[in-house]
């Protein structure tokens, strides 16, 4: 399924194909600024590009990684 | 020194097509503002991430464009899935009728793709907002 990263203010940072690559590009996105991990979040989105399912935030991401 | 070369990354198209519009047309975009009359909201809510002061992240950094553009919907269903996606982005839903002669550009993404990045001067996209409904 496709992930779309988009910034707190709504606009596009990234689409990525499976929820692995979400998770590795928000992971990267805190790496390279911490201050933004509750800033940017990933969703899954239909065939249209259209939402359709929960956020995960970069920092729920870094979260999940450490506790793997 | 930069590099000489670089290879685009998985995911991120080999283009981006920029279309002006030339007749009047209807995105959605998520915001925090509650009415059309709600001008300090609505500005804030129509502003790219580098007005916002953001640093360019992933496709920012190949298409610097899409650091300038806001994020629209194509439909209202879709716009309210972004909020309920992601709440952060906000809790209503403008309607923004764009017109001719604004200097409104937006792209044209794959077929049938609802997302919609969208270039203006925010004071300009603020004179397109015709409706502003609840999420």
């Amino acid at each position: 399924m496709t992930y779309g990263i988009f910034s707190s203010a709504g606009n596009l940072i990234a689409w990525c194909d499976s929820e692995d690559a979400a998770l590795q590009a928000l992971r990267e996105l805190v790496d390279e600024e911490p201050e933004a991990a509750d800033e940017i979040a990933a969703f899954p989105v239909t065939e249209t590009g259209r939402p359709c399912g929960e956020a995960i935030l970069a920092s729920a991401a870094v979260r999940h990684a450490t506790a793997a | 020194m930069p590099p000489l070369s670089i290879s685009l990354p998985p995911d991120v198209p080999a283009e981006l097509v920029v279309e002006p519009v030339l007749e009047p047309r209807v995105v959605f975009r998520v915001t925090f503002a509650t009415s059309r009359h709600d001008r300090e909201a609505l500005l804030r809510s129509l502003t790219s991430n580098y007005e916002l002061q953001q640093r360019p992240r992933k496709i920012e950094k190949i298409f610097s464009v899409l650091h300038f553009a806001i994020s629209t919907w194509t439909s209202e269903d879709a716009a309210r899935a972004n909020a309920h996606a992601w709440p952060k982005n906000g809790d209503h839903i403008a309607r923004l009728d764009l017109l001719p002669g604004l200097g409104v550009c937006v792209d044209r993404p794959s077929k049938g793709s609802e997302h919609r990045s969208l270039w203006a001067a925010p004071d300009q996209v603020l004179r397109c907002v015709a409706d502003v409904r609840s999420a």
